[in-house]
């Protein structure tokens, strides 16, 4: 449970978080604000925004999590990003901007057709309005399990905090709280790395921390063997993420709408630029510090399984016996594994080559007894509950703030966790509700002025936060719906790239060429997810490459009413 | 909806990088970074193998 001093502090920033939104809010009196904040932003506020669009609370919560179990490999996942904000400044932004968009979906119509344009937004809504519920029950389940808190309240308390910037600030109000939150989420990292190295056993230096990470292989950052297989290697992160990143940041209104925001597309530009320079960097130092928690837990007691909810479960369950004795065998070969491990630097210290050589077959050996009374921990899990998520990640590092970071820090990091899971969410709910009116309430029959398209945004606005935190209740009580609705992200992204990617450099591609291609692109994706084991972000390339190649060929056949864009 | 003036803002406006020379160097700094970081995970990897 949390502490009064940490409830404090997380109820002092997050009523900061709010009110600063909500007076950035009242600023904005048109539809072009309320849209794109009026085409006002500075790089510096575009590039927090976009940074703080990708950053959500799972990622906060998890990449820590992801470096605890699986070391710096995952960074290559970002290899493709640095690339991808270079491709769309010299692509997508110009035209965008050249075209006084709203939303990328507009530009399509301009370039092919309306039902390309259709196809595109409806591929939008209903993918991101499903996540958008996801992106709210997601971390209202960890925080809900590690606080014991009402998982429904606590998603309803996730909508609730949004809701007031952005439904009557809109695009501009989420570009000022995403520069303030990310600031905030920044800080408490670097402060949060700070401190665990402290936590570090007497006498134990970064360099003597690294070696002990490398010991264990989480310090294997690149894999340059060609897999399609595995998931995360050099190529799959440079190929494979070019493509991903390109589509999640050219065709994604969540985040085309955060550097459309730029005053200019120089603004635009810039902004896009330094979220390709820091954001490796960035994600190894979050994952580094997963590590150093790894490392922290090599010389302490860790618990077998970090989800407490089902460990609970586990321990009263008909396998409650086996649990025990799995935790029991764990925490004997932990205590030995913390002592090889001492015994072993000191013998390093000493220069006593056989005891070095004797300390480290002893924890050799130790970890593996540990690893294999955790497996059988979580058979016990499963044994209990069939249905029972037995991964784990996503509570490592929470667990180990609550229990290690000094009182009113904790406070801090949840905080944190709070404005990343208010920084996506209010860009995907200001993004529908873009998209809600510029591609579908404007193009009804009837027209509207603007003073009334601004309320209707708000109504959109609401509208869609609604439906988020309606769906995150339902998805609380349907676990699996949540891998469904992230599979379903890189199911698509793929084609809607070579939609767009067509209409820059098929030139001679009309609206029913590419309408078709993107057809039987998605077609071969949905294929490679149902029939191979292709790693998920090769599909996003597949996806592309098809729909621009097969629209090219099916040009000359189908008729065109290609403009200029 | 009000639209900005033809050119008003929306262009790469005053002030630098502007010009597609500016542009190409801050996009060969982003490739190089990339490059370098790279450079040091792969070192790193080997470092600790």
């Amino acid at each position: 449970m949390i502490r009064p001093a940490d409830a404090w502090v997380l109820v002092a920033a997050l009523a900061l978080l709010v009110a600063w939104g909500i007076a950035r809010a009242r600023s904005t009196k048109d539809l072009e604000g309320f849209l794109v904040a009026g085409h006002s932003m500075p790089w510096p506020v575009v590039a927090f925004s976009v940074m703080a669009t990708q950053a959500s609370a799972v990622t906060f919560m998890a990449t820590p999590g992801q470096g605890y179990i699986g070391g710096l490999s995952f960074v290559q996942f970002y290899f493709g990003l640095p690339l991808a904000m270079v491709v769309l400044c010299a692509t997508l932004v110009p035209v965008y901007q050249r075209l006084h968009v709203h939303t990328a979906y507009e530009f399509l119509e301009n370039r092919f057709d309306a039902k390309t344009r259709s196809l595109a937004a409806g591929l939008f809504l209903v993918q991101r309005g499903l996540a958008a519920g996801i992106t709210l029950y997601a971390p209202a389940l960890v925080l809900s399990v590690i606080l014991g808190w009402d998982i429904g309240l606590t998603c309803a308390l996730l909508g609730a905090l949004v809701v007031g910037t952005i439904v009557v600030g809109g695009a501009k109000a989420v570009a000022h709280a995403h520069a303030l939150q990310f600031s905030i989420i920044l800080g408490t990292l670097a402060l949060t790395f700070v401190l665990v190295l402290r936590t570090l056993p007497h006498g134990m230096g970064f360099g003597d921390a690294l070696a002990v990470a490398g010991a264990s292989g989480k310090l294997a950052a690149v894999d340059t063997k060609f897999d399609p297989t595995s998931r995360y290697n050099l190529w799959a992160g440079l190929l494979g993420g070019l493509f991903l990143q390109l589509s999640y940041f050219g065709t994604d209104q969540s985040q085309v709408g955060r550097f459309l925001a730029g005053r200019s597309a120089r603004e635009s530009k810039l902004g896009l630029l330094f979220n390709g320079l820091v954001k490796v960097p960035m994600q190894f130092f979050i994952l580094l510090l997963g590590v150093l928690v790894f490392v922290a837990y090599r010389f302490e007691p860790a618990p077998v399984f970090f989800n407490p909810a089902e460990s609970a479960k586990a321990a009263a369950g008909p396998h409650g016996d086996e649990w025990r004795a799995a935790e029991h065998s764990w925490n004997s070969a932990r205590a030995e594994l913390a002592q090889a491990l001492r015994a072993e630097r000191t013998a390093q210290r000493e220069h006593d080559a056989a005891a070095e050589r004797d300390a480290h077959a002893t924890a050799l050996a130790a970890d593996v007894a540990a690893n294999a009374a955790r497996a059988r921990a979580v058979a016990a899990i499963q044994a209990t509950d069939p249905a029972a998520n037995t991964n784990d990640t996503n509570y490592i590092f929470l667990r180990y703030v609550l229990s290690h970071l000094p009182v009113g820090v904790v406070g801090l990091v949840l905080a944190a966790i709070f404005a990343a899971a208010m920084n996506s969410s209010m860009a995907e709910l200001n993004a529908l509700a873009s998209t809600t009116i510029v591609d579908v309430v404007e193009r009804l029959p009837w027209k509207t002025d603007e003073r009334h398209l601004l309320t209707w945004s708000r109504i959109a606005t609401l509208f869609w936060v609604v439906f988020a935190v309606t769906f995150a209740q339902f998805a609380a009580r349907l676990g699996s719906l949540v891998e469904a609705v992230n599979i379903m992200g890189s199911l698509f992204y793929g084609t809607m790239l070579g939609i767009f990617l067509t209409a820059l450099w098929v030139k001679r591609a009309g609206g029913t060429a590419v309408f078709v291609a993107a057809l039987l692109g998605e077609a071969a994706v949905l294929a490679c997810w149902k029939f191979s084991s292709l790693s998920f972000l090769w599909w996003n390339l597949i996806g592309c490459v098809l729909t621009v190649g097969l629209a090219a060929v099916i040009a000359p056949f189908a008729p065109s009413r290609a403009r200029t864009g | 909806m009000s639209e900005p003036a033809a050119g008003e803002r929306r262009g790469d406006g005053p002030g630098r990088p502007g010009t597609p020379g500016s542009w190409a160097r801050l996009y060969a700094l982003v490739i190089l970074a990339l490059a370098a970081d790279i450079a040091l995970l792969l070192w790193l990897t080997e470092r600790y193998r």
